[in-house]
């Protein structure tokens, strides 16, 4: 019976190491391909990149902007309104959740044409604004927070009602240190989110020094297919670090409900 | 590798490829300059040559990739092409026919309309369709 176990476990490890293996194989062969010529291993593809395509750098330094400034706004906004959503008593909260539910099932096909059309109309379409502001009020945090606000310690937030009627400490010292990895694990989303974003960028801006290096990868092969690979391997460090860092709080963080 | 060592890693990786990334921003455009061939240019003019005839002349020093027969030369002219997204200097090989020369310059019989750039001197070998960084012209 023991034995019988012991290779069920062998069994197990083995398909799963098999399917950690396929996600990992896309990135394995991007990076070896941006180390290879066609017929030798070489730093060329780099080297072409790096010092021949400097539409790369601000491209590059568009992506961590707009992905740092959702974010960090995006978290200045979900956190009030996750907790509103989910302590606090007011006429229509069912209702106006249940639309923040249906805005994040759109598709986002569905929502980036009202977004042109208001962008255009304020005439932001073309500038930083066009990305940053109809980013910012995703409701895919609020919703994840919410549930995550369900499951902290309310006699905490109660004692520091006691002292203040402000809405802001409470949240700084009552609620915010409770969800500080909920915070992290939805904030690591929000920028791998924007960090990926590609028809935003492509139908908002039309300026290659505002684009991003999304756009930049996608459109990259009739220009220098050499350096394709490269690229994606920039792509991929900045989220790649981010994950590395926050790994453990994004595990714990979208655990629903459950406090740690 | 205990999670605080993992995360001083982690934190050592990221600003050493964030500053790699400032320096290589502020830095590659003047690396990819460096590595061009350097080019002096020289723009034809007409001058009066003998009998007071108003040639095309070009010095007889300029850079040629190939002298053909006595009177054909294969000299290097200036054009912009659009490389990666950005209008850049390339050199284009030209033929062109000389005629009398006085010591100093030589007449253009063929091959040269008067405005365009040509290569006097480089510092590396040019090949055609090669970009190159004016220094001076």
């Amino acid at each position: 019976m023991k034995k019988i176990v012991s290779n069920g476990a062998i069994l197990q490890h083995i398909v799963m190491l098999l399917a950690a293996g396929m996600f990992i194989v896309p990135i394995i062969a991007v990076v070896g391909a941006s180390f290879w010529d066609g017929a030798s291993v070489t730093v060329k593809n780099y080297d072409d990149l790096l010092f021949n395509y400097f539409a790369f750098y601000p491209m590059f330094w568009n992506s961590i902007l707009y992905a740092t400034v959702i974010m960090i706004v995006q978290l200045v906004i979900i956190v009030p309104c996750a907790f509103g959503f989910s302590h606090a008593k007011f006429k229509g909260k069912g209702l106006l959740f249940t639309v923040y539910i249906i805005l994040m099932m759109m598709p986002l096909q569905v929502t980036i044409l009202p977004n042109y059309i208001g962008l255009r109309d304020l005439g932001l379409i073309d500038t930083r604004w066009a990305i940053i502001l109809p980013a910012i009020f995703s409701p895919f945090g609020v919703v994840v927070m919410r549930q995550y606000m369900h499951g902290i310690d309310i006699s905490e937030v109660e004692a520091m009602r006691l002292e203040t009627n402000s809405i802001f400490i409470i949240l700084v010292y009552a609620v915010i240190p409770q969800i500080k990895i909920c915070i992290f694990a939805v904030g690591i989303f929000v920028f791998a989110d924007c960090w990926n974003m590609m028809e935003q960028p492509l139908l908002f801006l039309k300026s290659t020094n505002l684009q991003t290096l999304s756009v930049f990868i996608a459109n990259a092969e009739p220009f220098m297919g050499s350096a394709l690979f490269p690229a994606a391997v920039f792509y991929i460090i900045p989220v790649l670090l981010l994950y590395g860092f926050f790994s453990s709080s994004l595990e714990k963080g979208l655990v629903f409900g459950e406090l740690k | 590798m205990s999670l605080d060592e993992k995360k001083v890693a982690l934190l050592a990786a990221a600003l050493l490829f964030f500053v790699l990334m400032i320096l290589l921003t502020l830095t590659a455009r003047d690396v990819h300059k460096a590595r061009l061939p350097r080019v002096v240019v020289y723009t034809p003019t007409y001058e009066n040559f003998e009998e007071n005839r108003r040639v095309l002349v070009l010095p007889m020093d300029i850079y040629t990739s190939n002298k053909t027969s006595n009177n054909q030369f294969e000299i290097y002219i200036i054009a912009t092409k659009e490389i990666n997204e950005e209008e850049r200097n390339v050199v284009i090989c030209a033929p062109i026919q000389v005629g009398v020369s006085n010591g100093m310059y030589f007449e253009v019989v063929r091959g040269l309309l008067g405005h365009e750039l040509v290569v006097v001197s480089s510092d590396k070998p040019l090949n055609n369709g090669v970009e190159v960084f004016i220094v001076e012209s």
